[in-house]
């Protein structure tokens, strides 16, 4: 009697941990991918986006013989059309290079600019901006002051003159974007550690005895993190943009296919009525552009979901 | 830290000055503030919003926010050794680990994006050698001491997941982690409901009781400190207006602030009653009369308190000071 009790009550039991509520225990950053994992658009663009991760670092590789045929001449093949044969589907270009070939080499180029435009960009703004709205005073005054004239110089000026002086490597235009990039979010996170340095976590820390470093990187930085990750990813969009128009100012990456390389080699090629490489390079840019900032606006909406409202509010 | 002789108080603040240089002018927000606090005394600091109560805390603790802020004169002796002229690295071993605080608003005093347990490790991990797993398990021990049912669950949770109560026990958890000596409580009990109030304040007796902490008590609630502290002081636009024993207080308050603080508070079983209150307001701190500071709402108030600043004298017993000109010549 007393067992067949016992098995009932373990059973219900069982019963109720089968449904554990998946949002208890779950810190912020958690809770805001749950959230995006609900919206269908952003799964959608974050699959999207992962397909063109793949797709970049086959390009890095000889796969299939990619590079090769992205990279060999062969005069006897020029501007062969795209659809004909297998070989070539999206056809060749000018020097015979496979089309397809190259978008596909094309997509590392801009995606791996864009990540280490942005991972050289993080730091410089956090370091910037924690330090001058965390201290205020002097400091503040003096990086307020190199904010206001990396602003005030046209950016596209800045980039070019690093492109040209320094050399036309893939360092060295990542550089350029992230030292012209920097400014709005370490304008961001200087506003944000203006506040934070009042809140009363922050002067709890501070009276049980934490440092100014701990401060600023355990306390403080975590709660900032959302406005990083969203401005890492519109600086992406941007950065792509930008380098399409490098490109055809001629100072992009040299010697290797890029998107922008190919739209701007396409100008050439569009008055003999090819389009290929450019319908190729803009197709590829605009999906992959087109998702990013699909993705990122859900980034935003849930990794802020406050901001949401006051939007949802505001357009009603 | 040898116990200090007999009859030392742990805390003496003697002449606290502290000021806030503002665009619109110099506001004394803390003037010439002296007390003391023996181990295990319960301290109240009363007065209303604006007369320098959290700002004499803030300083004892280093908390002024520098520009504007400054502390202009006066010591600070903890154990005899003078908090504002002790490096700043040795300031942050003595606070947090012998003199902690707890703060006003239990929602925004804990660390949105950190695990409660983890706030309270970050304690221990500053002021203690233990290892991790011991750091967590005192943390898990202390959230027990609070009152806190299922411990190990709510140390792992965030604060946007415990209620205005729970938030501020684990604000008394971290506060108390390290087992300080002086503990400084900012209205701990302002931003909640009066049932939660009343535990809260048992909650912070019953562990004064338990590690023998002076405690210094911050609030504008009269019934807070009725029931609380052995001592009060009240406050009026950044100075000392009367201090000493909480019944004398209470029942023969002599500065008539205080008789209209008193005076001001509803009393259960008297209905029809039309409640006292003290006409009109606190002086603006920037450009203060040059006369007593309450004489402007005061109903003694004769020509000199216009013109002479009182002095805080001694009357009836030794531990009862008053700052009126009614009490001396």
């Amino acid at each position: 009697m007393s067992t067949t009790i016992a098995t009932q009550v373990s059973g219900a039991g069982t019963v109720s941990e089968k449904k554990p509520n998946k949002y208890v225990g779950k810190s912020p950053l958690q809770l805001s991918i749950l959230r995006l994992r609900r919206n269908r658009l952003a799964m959608v663009s974050f699959w999207i986006l992962m397909v063109y991760v793949v797709i970049s670092i086959a390009g890095n590789f000889n796969v299939f013989g990619l590079r090769t045929a992205a990279m060999e001449f062969s005069l006897d093949n020029r501007y062969v059309a795209p659809f004909q044969t297998w070989q070539h589907i999206f056809g060749t270009d000018n020097f015979g290079r496979d089309v397809f070939a190259r978008v596909i080499m094309g997509t590392r180029v801009s995606l791996f600019l864009g990540a280490a435009a942005g991972l050289l960009m993080v730091p410089l703004a956090i370091a910037i901006g924690s330090l001058s709205g965390y201290y205020g005073g002097f400091v503040d005054d003096i990086m307020m002051y190199v904010m206001s004239v990396v602003v005030a110089i046209p950016a596209l000026l800045i980039i070019m003159s690093l492109v040209q002086i320094m050399g036309r490597t893939f360092f060295i235009i990542a550089l350029a974007f992230a030292v012209t990039g920097w400014v709005g979010l370490a304008r961001v996170i200087r506003g944000s550690f203006m506040q934070a340095r009042e809140y009363e976590y922050v002067l709890a820390a501070r009276c049980l005895g934490a440092g100014d470093a701990r401060i600023i990187f355990k306390h403080i930085m975590p709660n900032l993190f959302h406005f990083v990750i969203v401005r890492f990813v519109l600086n992406y969009v941007g950065v792509i943009k930008s380098e399409v128009l490098l490109a055809y100012l001629g100072l992009s990456v040299i010697g290797v296919p890029s998107w922008g390389n190919m739209i701007d080699e396409s100008k050439l090629e569009l008055m003999a009525n090819n389009w290929q490489n450019m319908i190729a390079a803009t197709l590829f840019m605009f999906v992959f552009l087109v998702a990013l900032n699909i993705f990122g606006d859900s980034l935003r909406d849930a990794l802020d979901p406050k901001l949401k409202n006051v939007i949802n509010r505001v357009e009603n | 830290m040898a116990d200090t002789a007999a009859g030392a108080p742990l805390l003496d603040v003697r002449g606290l000055k502290t000021y806030f240089h503002t665009e619109e002018g110099l506001v004394r927000a803390v003037d010439d503030v002296s007390f003391s606090v023996s181990s295990s005394e319960v301290l109240g600091l009363v007065g209303e919003s604006g007369c320098g109560k959290s700002v004499t805390a803030f300083s004892i603790l280093d908390l002024i926010p520098v520009p504007p802020g400054r502390i202009e004169g006066g010591e600070i002796l903890f154990r005899g050794k003078d908090l504002l002229k002790t490096e700043s690295h040795e300031r942050r071993r003595i606070s947090g680990n012998h003199i902690s605080m707890i703060f006003q608003e239990p929602m925004t005093a804990l660390n949105p994006v950190m695990m409660v347990g983890s706030q309270i490790t970050e304690v221990l991990k500053l002021h203690t050698l233990l290892d991790s797993h011991d750091r967590w398990e005192k943390a898990i021990e202390m959230i027990a001491k609070v009152g806190i049912s299922e411990p190990r669950k709510t140390a792992k949770s965030y604060p946007h997941e415990l209620s205005g109560g729970m938030r501020q026990r684990i604000m008394i958890a971290m506060a108390l982690v390290c087992d300080p000596d002086i503990l400084i409580a900012d209205e701990p009990t302002t931003a909640l409901d009066v049932t939660i109030q009343a535990q809260i304040l048992e909650l912070i007796k019953a562990m004064q009781r338990e590690t023998s902490a002076a405690v210094i008590l911050i609030t504008h609630d009269l019934a807070v400190i009725a029931e609380t502290v052995n001592r009060v002081i009240v406050m009026y636009a950044g100075k000392i207006v009367e201090s000493g024993d909480v019944k004398t207080i209470f029942t023969e308050p002599k500065h008539p602030y205080t008789q209209g603080l008193l005076k001001s508070i509803p009393v259960l079983g008297e209905p029809g009653k039309l409640l006292e209150s003290i006409k009109g307001r606190v002086p603006n701190l920037i450009d203060l009369p040059p006369g007593c500071h309450f004489a402007n709402r005061c109903p003694f108030a004769r020509e000199r308190c216009f013109e002479e600043h009182p002095r805080l004298v001694e009357v009836d017993s030794d531990e009862h000071e008053v700052r009126c000109n009614l009490y001396y010549d």
